[in-house]
């Protein structure tokens, strides 16, 4: 939940799920961990600008068990 | 919400009231979790009150730090009145639901009264409701998880819950959270059985405001930076909870068969739990609470054989040495099968195993016999017989009701000289071995909570490689010394007892901290006070933070002493350690516990807590100093301080 967490730190400096631009849902039985990072401006979620004017993506620098890789800049 | 609004949620179930109010001085006192919920509970609950009546308050509280990206800042705690001891009930759990009941608003829930019929309580942000749980009654822990989701409609939705046994009330009875994380000591699925309430879900949508973000994730990082670079923490992560244990290595003590045997007799044995058959055979995958970098938390699959298909959620240690050693299980299919057994149940596994090892030594001992166990034979390492008795001890069937009450309550029942092998401590069943390590013996014996390693106890072998100059910064001692040393383990133990009440109370697991991993590469009070001082924009300094946490710990000293008259006479460790050299080769070959030595620790460590040598009670002065001064009026009221 780190990563939902640093997320919309970046987007507003404050630490507010509704508004990061990621989604965590892990909860299932066999525990499978989806994230599902936005792509486009969706109600108060922001769209994922790869952490413009920051030294990396926050997401994957946090990542609390380095799930999140950042690889480079999608065209 | 500002990281130090949140407000107190009570729920008055027989009259299914529901009102809120402010944390006020207890947070500025307290912190928050274990310490709060234990103010809530030494100021509101009556001495004569019963832990499983309806007048028992059940306290469930997080941390000023949760909810927040500060590293491994997830903890809930769970606090009522100890069905086994009459002292504290305290309990602790990671997971997602103590930061999820923070983004609802809250930061305590108080659970009083009962319920007419069963119940969950469902907090969907300021929205709060007493919902009908007739449908869940019955159903496992993994069943109610998955019927609750439903009905709301929200696969995310945060929750604990109790399992059959809890219903049943059964003393070692935990409450479980995200399928198999446990609230497990002190029954307080018991508690919450007695309420009639099942679960309480809980779903939030708000935000933790912290004053200054900017030099707050400038400390997170510093702090993720330095538990990541942490080769223990890095095992966890690989290895899980059960961490990378060599059981071949002399130094471990094991509670083998109702801890007849200190060492695993056989080779054989030892290779049978060593940890690379979990991560070869085993593993699936490790995740991790909220932010949390540890990610211990590994998931075993069973891929074939008669409990195929089991996905299994964080193995420990413990269950290494309650289901490998103490029962005799040397299957690591079955040890993963049977604590998952007992997470569906809602059994304690530490409880469980502890009443379930004193009934097999006392039928290999002929003191019972078929007559008294339904005609079951109890034959150790027979996991049939181990899946029988706890189903039936969690439907409290038969003999099953009986070990429902634990080992100490069971063996007054069935009388004939049983009462000599229930290893418990001030009525808990214990679980730890405490020949050799004499900070982790002194830690577990005094725990405020009944017999519990995690109160205190030093397991001092983890941090003898650290430099003399480490050892003075982070522990305040010239050295470790050997595991075995008397000298030097009272103070180690009363710094662990303060800052595990701190952790415990800003919501930081215990793991991420240098209780546990050994620094510098861990958290020490002077992290705990920057996060909380950035988070909340209240500065303190280390020093006063330890100040709180020694005042929590005199909190429920005091609570002890009240509820459960308990005085210097209740610190001695079971004859075992003290009579049978049971340690059978090795460098502590021969090993145990002497009592005169015993009492010289226990003289020092009254000492640096300024409680009276003689019965082990706070003075006043004590208390006054660490801003306790209306604790020590009702102790005088009730004749329980020392005398002047």
């Amino acid at each position: 939940m780190i990563c939902v967490m640093v997320c919309s730190f970046h987007h507003a400096r404050r630490f507010d799920r509704k508004i990061s631009s990621i989604e965590v849902n892990n909860f299932n039985k066999e525990r499978e961990i989806q994230v599902h990072i936005q792509r486009e401006a969706e109600g108060k979620r922001e769209l994922c600008d790869e952490c413009r004017g920051e030294e990396e993506p926050l997401c994957a620098r946090y990542c609390a068990p380095q799930a999140i890789i950042f690889q480079g800049t999608l065209k | 919400m500002r990281s130090t609004d949140g407000q107190i949620l009570r729920v008055h179930l027989s009259d299914r009231k529901i009102t809120r109010e402010e944390v006020g001085e207890g947070g500025e006192r307290f912190l928050g979790g274990r310490g709060v919920n234990q103010w809530l509970l030494l100021k509101e609950l009556p001495p004569a009150a019963s832990p499983l009546s309806a007048e028992n308050l059940l306290v469930i509280g997080t941390g000023p730090l949760v909810g927040t990206p500060a590293p491994a800042a997830c903890r809930l705690s769970i606090d009522s009145k100890n069905p086994f001891t009459n002292g504290i009930g305290s309990s602790n759990c990671g997971g997602n639901f103590g930061p999820e009941l923070r983004l609802a608003g809250f930061n305590h829930v108080v659970i009083q009264g009962r319920a007419e019929t069963p119940v969950y309580l469902f907090i969907d942000d300021r929205r709060v409701e007493i919902r009908d749980a007739g449908h869940l009654w019955g159903k496992t822990t993994w069943e109610t998880d998955a019927k609750i989701k439903e009905e709301i409609g929200d696969p995310n939705i945060q929750m604990i819950y109790i399992g059959p046994a809890g219903e049943k009330i059964v003393r070692g009875a935990c409450i479980i959270t995200d399928l198999e994380k446990a609230a497990g000591r002190c029954g307080m699925g018991a508690v919450m059985g007695s309420k009639n309430l099942k679960a309480v879900a809980v779903r939030g949508s708000g935000s933790v405001e912290v004053p200054h973000p900017e030099s707050f994730m400038e400390i997170v990082s510093q702090i993720l930076g330095k538990l990541r670079a942490n080769p223990f923490l890095q095992k966890r992560g690989e290895y899980g909870i059960y961490g990378h244990v060599l059981w071949g290595e002399t130094l471990r003590e094991t509670s083998w068969r109702n801890f007849q045997g200190g060492i695993l007799p056989s080779p054989d044995q030892i290779a049978a739990i060593h940890p690379d058959i979990f991560l070869q055979k085993f593993k699936k995958k490790s995740i991790s609470c909220w932010s949390c970098p540890i990610h211990c938390r590994m998931i075993h699959e069973i891929k074939q054989g008669p409990y195929q298909g089991l996905i299994s959620e964080g193995l420990e240690n413990n269950d290494i040495q309650l289901f490998g050693a103490k029962l005799n299980v040397f299957d690591p299919e079955a040890i993963l099968y049977l604590r998952s057994l007992c997470n569906q149940y809602g059994l304690d596994t530490d409880n469980t195993t502890g009443v379930l090892a004193w009934a097999f030594e006392c039928y290999q001992r002929g003191i019972i016999g078929p007559e008294t166990t339904d005609g079951l034979e109890l034959k150790w390492g027979d996991v049939g017989a181990y899946i029988q008795l706890i189903e039936r001890m969690a439907a409290r069937q038969g003999f099953g009701s009986i070990l429902a009450e634990g080992s100490q309550r069971a063996s007054a029942i069935v009388g004939n000289g049983s009462e000599k092998y229930a290893m418990h401590i001030k009525g808990q069943d214990l679980a730890e071995q405490l020949w050799v390590h004499k900070g982790w013996a002194l830690g577990t014996v005094v725990s405020a909570r009944g017999g519990t390693h995690t109160r205190g106890a030093v397991l001092s072998t983890r941090f003898e490689s650290l430099s003399p100059e480490l050892c003075r910064k982070y522990y305040g001692l010239e050295k470790i010394g050997r595991p075995n040393d008397y000298e030097g383990k009272a103070p180690f133990v009363v710094l662990f007892e303060k800052l595990q009440a701190l952790a415990d109370s800003l919501g930081l697991c215990t793991f991420a901290t240098i209780l546990w991993a050994p620094p510098p590469q861990a958290m020490d009070q002077e992290d705990m006070a920057r996060l909380f001082s950035a988070c909340t924009g209240i500065d303190i300094s280390p020093g006063e933070l330890m100040k709180i946490g020694e005042r929590i710990h005199n909190l429920e000293k005091a609570f002890n002493v009240l509820h459960a008259d308990w005085t210097r006479r209740e610190d001695y460790p079971p004859w075992r350690f003290v009579e049978e050299k049971v340690m059978m080769s090795g460098p502590f070959q021969g090993e145990c516990l002497s009592l005169e030595k015993w009492d010289k620790m226990l003289d020092e460590y009254y000492e640096l807590h300024g409680w009276e040598r003689k019965s082990g009670w706070p003075t006043r002065e004590t208390l006054e100093k660490v801003g306790l001064r209306e604790v020590a009026d009702i102790l005088g009221r009730a004749g329980k301080l020392p005398e002047a």
